[in-house]
């Protein structure tokens, strides 16, 4: 790294060379003068290339080797997901479950685990982790602002106060118990949804969406929204409080096939849709105008943005509650290690994303048997301290592409 | 084939921030545009690049109103160059440059870094490449900008004069930040991008970087033009030492163009 800095210093030293020439070929526009310029110039080029092939070979090794770490760290978080519980399933044993297929009887226990509750478990984890961090890198991409996360257009508050409502009407609704599995994960969707809804509607200023008032109205959704909570939690019984909290620190075990079959389409929307737009949001983080003058819609991508989102962190939260900072962290990572441009950023953090989920899940399980933590208090509890680490060792950022 | 503003006002709720302005930038030239601070200068710049549309009068890109182009076609014949510098992620110049090729979607293809390349030698800046944009100081980010307003307009330096559709290039006050030899540098560049067919739109706030510039000069002031004509004809003692409020004269010089020397007014 400082043997790169040093290279590109020495190069630096061409600079004023470069003026002063220029300087006196205002002066006198003698033919000499631009020949000694064409020279230069292509000597200037020169450097350039050996310099980027230089730098270029070795930052693409590093992300490269990077990328390899990371998917093998994600396979391996899902093979422990698969393995590892209550219950310890040998790798086997699980191969041999998994191959003989979802459509055969499963009758022995362990192929019961499997299927029935760790695989829809590892799989949710998987997409919510990949879909929340493509969602914090959109979002901080829109508000041009890194500490953005998908919760911002206040569409987790919305999703906390549709599931609050639930469980404190479920003893009026109970006489309907066969629609309560629905009625949560309906609940917390549309939540979050017309949370989005009201805070666009409330930024949108002559026919633009100004990024000011999307931040200023999500506060005050996030506000008003966190009042509603409280009054419902304090006019609930214990009980129903203890089940909302038990709600709010997120739970991947809660959902079976059913679940992830609905919402799945859904992540899948949230982390594919940015894929397309990737050099767009390169030209939103210059600024409206500048995107716009560089031919985008910028009315459209915002649109898009928040679309991106509502459906993951409202998806998530309806069928695993709110799930805190991977949507933060997880594209701070990516960049990181693979650079601001969000065309290897965004696949870069959803990959992050999946692998920080799967493993604060499979964490979550197993750190305190026989019961289980709540995963969003160990993305918390990771995330926290990770996260003021990288703060730390941030300092010199600015120099480091 | 040009890109006019006729007649044209912009008022906010209780503000009128110009007035009747009318204006032309013609291919083959380049047009710089001067007045003092809050003049109207960026405002109507901004018109020109289609940010806002007027609130009186009307913009014509090619002789078609400029409302009716969309956003992707602008951006293939024109580049601006605003002045804000909002940018808060560590791009390195490069990724900054080749963001001017995003409306010949051309990501990452060896045509777009052979653009990027030949934008940033243009304005100097080749040895900032890889450097984090963030890391930049004032002078060179805004070397840096300007290539990649340049980059977007590539195709008019290496087609020139016989393209069927020029290139538009909208600079608000490039010269800021500049050290005088770069100051010359970026201008020199506008007048070979109107060699080459282009035609340049400018805010200064140097006369005498007009003077030795620009084909067509306009003085704003308060919202109005002042003046409008060729450059040697409008900037002139006359015209800008009430605008400026300033005492001028001007110097004939032996490389051609003239310059005006400045001293301020004597306080009462």
């Amino acid at each position: 790294m400082r043997k790169e800095r040093l290279e590109l210093s020495r190069l630096a030293a061409l600079e004023p060379k470069s003026s002063a020439s220029t300087n006196s070929a205002t002066i006198a526009r003698s033919a000499t003068s631009r020949a000694e310029r064409n020279v230069h110039y292509s000597a200037q080029r020169r450097a350039i290339r050996w310099q980027h092939t230089n730098s270029d070979n070795r930052r693409m090794t590093r992300r490269r080797a990077a990328a390899i770490a990371l998917t093998t760290l994600l396979i391996a978080a899902l093979i422990g997901e698969l393995c590892f519980g209550a219950a310890t399933v040998p790798l086997n044993a699980v191969a041999t479950s998994l191959l003989r297929g979802i459509g055969s009887a499963t009758t022995d226990a362990d192929a019961t685990i499997i299927f029935d509750l760790r695989l829809p478990r590892a799989l949710l984890a998987l997409l919510a982790g990949a879909a929340l961090a493509q969602a914090g890198a959109t979002m901080q991409a829109l508000f041009r602002n890194p500490l953005a996360e998908p919760g911002l257009a206040g569409v987790s508050a919305g999703s906390s106060l549709g599931a609050a409502a639930v469980f404190a009407f479920a003893a009026i609704t109970v006489r309907w118990s066969f629609l309560t599995p629905w009625l949560l994960p309906a609940a917390a969707f549309a939540g979050g949804a017309v949370a989005a809804v009201i805070v666009v509607r409330l930024a949108r200023i002559g026919g633009h969406t100004a990024t000011g008032h999307l931040l200023l109205a999500g506060i005050a959704i996030n506000a008003v929204a966190g009042a509603g909570i409280g009054w419902l939690s304090l006019r609930a019984p214990a009980q129903v409080l203890h089940n909302y909290l038990a709600w709010a620190y997120g739970d991947l075990g809660r959902s079976g096939w059913t679940d992830i079959a609905i919402v799945t389409p859904l992540l899948l929307l949230a982390i594919a849709v940015p894929l397309r737009d990737a050099r767009n949001f390169d030209a939103l983080l210059l600024g409206d105008a500048e995107a716009m003058h560089l031919g985008v819609d910028v009315e459209a991508l915002k649109r898009r943005a928040l679309l991106i989102a509502v459906l993951a962190a409202a998806a998530t939260a309806a069928v695993a509650g709110p799930i805190a900072f991977v949507g933060l962290i997880a594209p701070h990572i990516a960049r990181r290690i693979f650079g601001t441009p969000h065309r290897v950023l965004l696949p870069a953090a959803a990959l992050i994303g999946a692998a920080l989920l799967t493993l604060a899940d499979l964490a979550a399980r197993l750190l305190a048997l026989p019961s289980e933590l709540p995963v969003g208090v160990l993305t918390a509890l990771i995330g926290g301290p990770f996260f003021l680490g990288l703060l730390a060792a941030r300092r010199h950022v600015e120099d480091e592409p | 084939m040009s890109l006019v503003a006729n007649g044209v006002g912009y008022d906010l709720p209780r503000r009128e921030l110009l007035n009747g302005v009318s204006l032309s930038v013609e291919p083959g030239t380049v047009h710089a545009l001067l007045g003092p601070n809050g003049a109207g200068k960026t405002t109507l710049l901004r018109l020109l690049a289609g940010d806002s549309c007027p609130s009186k009068g009307n913009i014509t890109f090619d002789g078609r109103p400029l409302a009716h182009e969309s956003a992707h076609a602008l951006a293939r014949r024109r580049a601006v160059m605003t002045q804000s510098d909002t940018l808060r992620f560590a791009f390195t110049a490069a990724e900054v440059v080749a963001l001017g090729r995003l409306p010949f979607a051309t990501a990452g293809s060896d045509e777009e870094q052979r653009v990027v390349a030949a934008a940033l030698a243009a304005t100097g800046s080749a040895a900032l490449a890889a450097r984090s944009y963030l890391a930049l100081s004032g002078g060179e980010r805004t070397r840096v900008r300007l290539a990649r307003a340049l980059a977007q307009v590539w195709e008019q330096f290496e087609s020139g004069v016989g393209q069927s559709a020029p290139r538009y290039l909208l600079l608000d006050e490039p010269a800021a930040y500049l050290d005088l030899g770069h100051q010359h540098l970026a201008l020199r560049l506008l007048r070979r991008f109107a060699a080459a067919g282009g035609g340049a739109l400018v805010t200064l706030h140097d006369p005498n970087l007009a003077l030795a510039y620009a084909d067509t000069a306009s003085v704003i002031c308060n919202g109005v033009i002042a003046a409008s004509g060729p450059a040697s004809a409008v900037l002139t003692p006359a015209t800008l030492a009430p605008i400026f409020g300033m005492n001028a004269q001007r110097i004939e010089t032996d490389s051609g163009a003239p310059v005006l020397a400045w001293t301020a007014p004597r306080d009462c």
